[in-house]
């Protein structure tokens, strides 16, 4: 139902015992969902998460990340994403500085609809 | 959304609950203007906050018309149904006789965390919420039915009909257009 509701992109895999999980991972395909949370902006800390994806996104667009430095700002804002950098990413890029992550403030519940 | 029911004497309580990390309190906080009414708590390990609304008033007059206007699409609206059957009964206090009390307590036992995965079918014929139990593999004779869709909001399925003339859903994935995966797992029988 949500794949359809994005246009069919993405998959679903079983996630658990009790749980599915809908992914978008082709890169072309993920303007179609950074549209939908610009034009239906979460309100909890969670936009910050989205704020910060939405840099890498921006950063491999202009093929930065294949550079040593746009890698490096890429792992840094990843510091600052979800749960950060998984113990492997730790390993391989010990000197990262997780970027400062925006608050999210003022929010307010517009017509949910 | 949580309701309790606790049995302390003969107190039903029915509460709306949100939980959301600590760094989202004053969200939280903003919460009790929007809906004009309910309280933050704050858990005693400070990670995270929770709004609560307890007043029956409140949840039928405010918090009820709020998921009324914008239905929930997941699962989870079984459970505000269940929820507005509870708070039906306590508001006409049918809860405060046995009869009532029992109602609200199986209401109780099968939402939320008591639902199985397996009891969100819609009956085709009816359109009402069924109920379903576990899925047992050796009742499914396996001839496909029919393919209906059960809820709306969610993925079609697979009607099977075993020698008892059970009816077994079985939910299934699509993949542009394919069915991609059969969940067997999470599908039941009804009866």
């Amino acid at each position: 139902m949500i794949r359809a509701y994005f246009g069919g992109v993405g998959g679903i895999l079983k996630h658990g015992k009790d749980s599915i999980l809908y992914y978008v991972s082709s890169f072309k395909d993920l303007p179609v969902v950074i549209d939908h949370f610009d034009k239906y902006p979460l309100i909890t800390q969670k936009r910050a998460d989205f704020e910060l994806f939405k840099k890498v996104v921006d950063l491999m667009n202009r093929k930065e990340h294949l550079t040593h430095d746009g890698l490096t700002k890429v792992v840094s804002l990843k510091a600052s994403i979800n749960n950060g950098l998984s113990p492997k990413l730790k390993e391989a890029f010990p000197e990262t500085v997780p970027v400062q992550r925006p608050i999210v403030a003022d929010q307010e519940i517009k017509d949910p609809q | 959304m949580k309701s309790s029911s606790h049995k302390a004497g003969s107190q039903v309580l029915l509460s709306f609950d949100i939980a959301q990390h600590s760094r989202d309190e004053q969200l939280m906080n903003y919460l009790v203007s929007y809906f004009d009414c309910g309280k933050v708590r704050k858990r005693p390990n400070k990670l995270a906050v929770d709004y609560i609304v307890t007043k029956i008033e409140d949840l039928t007059e405010k918090v009820i018309p709020f998921f009324e206007k914008y239905p929930i699409i997941g699962v989870k609206a079984l459970d505000f149904e269940d929820f507005c059957k509870a708070a039906k009964l306590m508001k006409t206090k049918a809860h405060l006789t046995a009869s009532g009390l029992e109602q609200t307590r199986k209401l109780k036992a099968g939402m939320n965390t008591g639902r199985k995965m397996s009891t969100w079918a819609r009956s085709p014929e009816s359109n009402d919420f069924i109920n379903c139990f576990s899925f047992v593999p050796e009742l499914c004779t396996g001839k496909i039915e029919e393919i209906s869709l059960v809820l709306s909001t969610f993925v079609p399925v697979r009607v099977y009909k075993n020698a008892e003339n059970h009816k077994i859903y079985i939910y299934i994935y699509f993949n542009r257009g394919e069915v991609l995966k059969e969940n067997r797992g999470k599908c039941g029988v009804y009866q």
